[in-house]
């Protein structure tokens, strides 16, 4: 085709452009993997039959805190990033923000304990699982994600591909935390963090198969 | 040194006509969307020419390319940016992607040929028997002296100390061994 046929047919019947294309596509995402997440929470995993009491405890709080605050950090540096062009700065290091909180916070807990105790209370009982856990519960909304980020138009794909990997570990971690009755901080900070890092490990990874669009 | 001035001064013209044909073209005003293409037709072509070659073709494919995402993708232009970097990094990504297809279909090229593998390590293998075959035609302390040096790695020293030869005739044998394989290699060639 001739490239001035191509203009034609394109501007053609040309209809407003939606406003806000970006932030749809990402919330849809969010909201879509956050409600299978927590479906196989309730049906998978089962919720904490403590949940009533939990819900008004410290620690059940600070994951959601913790992984709220990830989640709405990545989903800010998602929204530029799903914009040509766009480069982060200063703002790519954000995420860093509550995960050091976090770890200044487990240290000082974990210091005002007594020795024989600290190891116990960093395991927990879940240690091994839990990163796993959050990592298959992020699945289904990073898929979702990538398939909505490859609608808008993302140049740096693995950037891009690590942050939305990072926003739906939070997703799964948000899930997760219903069922998980864990409750120390450095017992959070390290496996929680560990979990929401598999999906945004995988987005750096594969992130230019991933969001590859055309 | 003048021109840098004016060229600042034009890109900032561009940009400003650019950026008003895209918001006109946003909310629908299709006149000014074509303009838009139509320009971005030019300065895409140039683009992509000064990076391609002047007369490549995949060039004016490049370039529809570009256009239709610079169409279809116009919802992700944050109207609070600059226009001209929005579309750059478009046909940027569109020149990086074609360069990665390019690379990935010569990949697979060369991973059809299992036939060129095969042929290489049946080489190698032969070439190890003829170098053992070579070997066996020299005198023992010279086959000695290569092999410990030349194909376990070992220093002199070591190697004299564990041939029971002196340092310095492992040295000549050595010299002399490698002398006789490149005469024997060149006889067995011109045979």
């Amino acid at each position: 085709m001739q490239t001035n046929e191509l203009i034609q047919s394109l501007t053609a019947d040309l209809q407003p452009a939606p406003a806000a294309v970006v932030p749809r596509l990402i919330i849809y995402g969010t909201i879509v993997g956050l409600g299978i997440a927590l479906l196989a929470v309730a049906i998978g995993y089962g919720l904490r039959d403590d949940l009533n009491s939990a819900f008004f405890s410290a620690p059940f709080w600070m994951k959601w805190t913790y992984a709220l605050s990830l989640g709405l950090i990545a989903y800010i540096l998602c929204e530029r990033l799903a914009r040509p062009g766009c480069k982060l700065g200063w703002q790519g290091w954000l995420p860093l923000l509550p995960v050091t909180l976090l770890v200044m916070l487990s240290i000082r807990t974990q210091l005002a304990l007594p020795e024989a105790a600290r190891m116990g209370t960093w395991l927990g009982h879940s240690a091994l699982y839990c990163p796993w856990n959050i990592g298959l519960l992020s699945l289904p909304a990073f898929a979702i994600l990538c398939r909505m980020l490859r609608r808008a138009a993302p140049t740096e794909l693995r950037t891009t591909a690590c942050i939305a990997g990072l926003l739906a570990g939070a997703i799964g971690a948000f899930a997760y935390g219903l069922f998980c009755r864990e409750g120390s901080v450095s017992f959070v900070t390290t496996w929680y963090t560990l979990g929401m890092l598999l999906p945004a490990a995988a987005g750096a990874l594969f992130g230019n198969t991933l969001l590859r669009w055309r | 040194m003048s021109s840098t001035p004016s060229t600042a001064e034009s890109l900032q013209n561009t940009e400003l006509k650019l950026r008003t044909l895209m918001l006109r073209g946003l909310q629908g005003d299709a006149a000014a969307h074509g303009q838009l293409l139509t320009e971005l037709t030019l300065l895409l072509r140039r683009y992509y020419q000064r990076r391609l070659g002047r007369d490549h073709a995949e060039v004016e494919d490049l370039v529809q390319e570009t256009l239709l995402a610079v169409h279809t993708r116009r919802g992700t232009y944050d109207t609070n940016l600059a226009f001209t970097s929005w579309a750059y990094a478009v046909a940027r990504y569109k020149l990086i992607d074609y360069l990665r297809r390019q690379r990935l279909r010569v990949t697979i090229n060369i991973d059809d040929c299992t036939e060129l593998f095969g042929v290489e390590t049946v080489d190698a293998e032969s070439a190890t028997r003829d170098v053992h075959d070579l070997l066996a035609g020299l005198p023992a302390a010279q086959r000695t002296a290569i092999e410990l040096t030349r194909i376990e790695g070992l220093s002199m020293e070591e190697a004299a100390a564990r041939s029971g030869q002196s340092v310095s005739g492992i040295k000549v044998g050595v010299h002399r061994g490698l002398k006789k394989l490149s005469a024997l290699l060149n006889g067995s060639n011109r045979n």
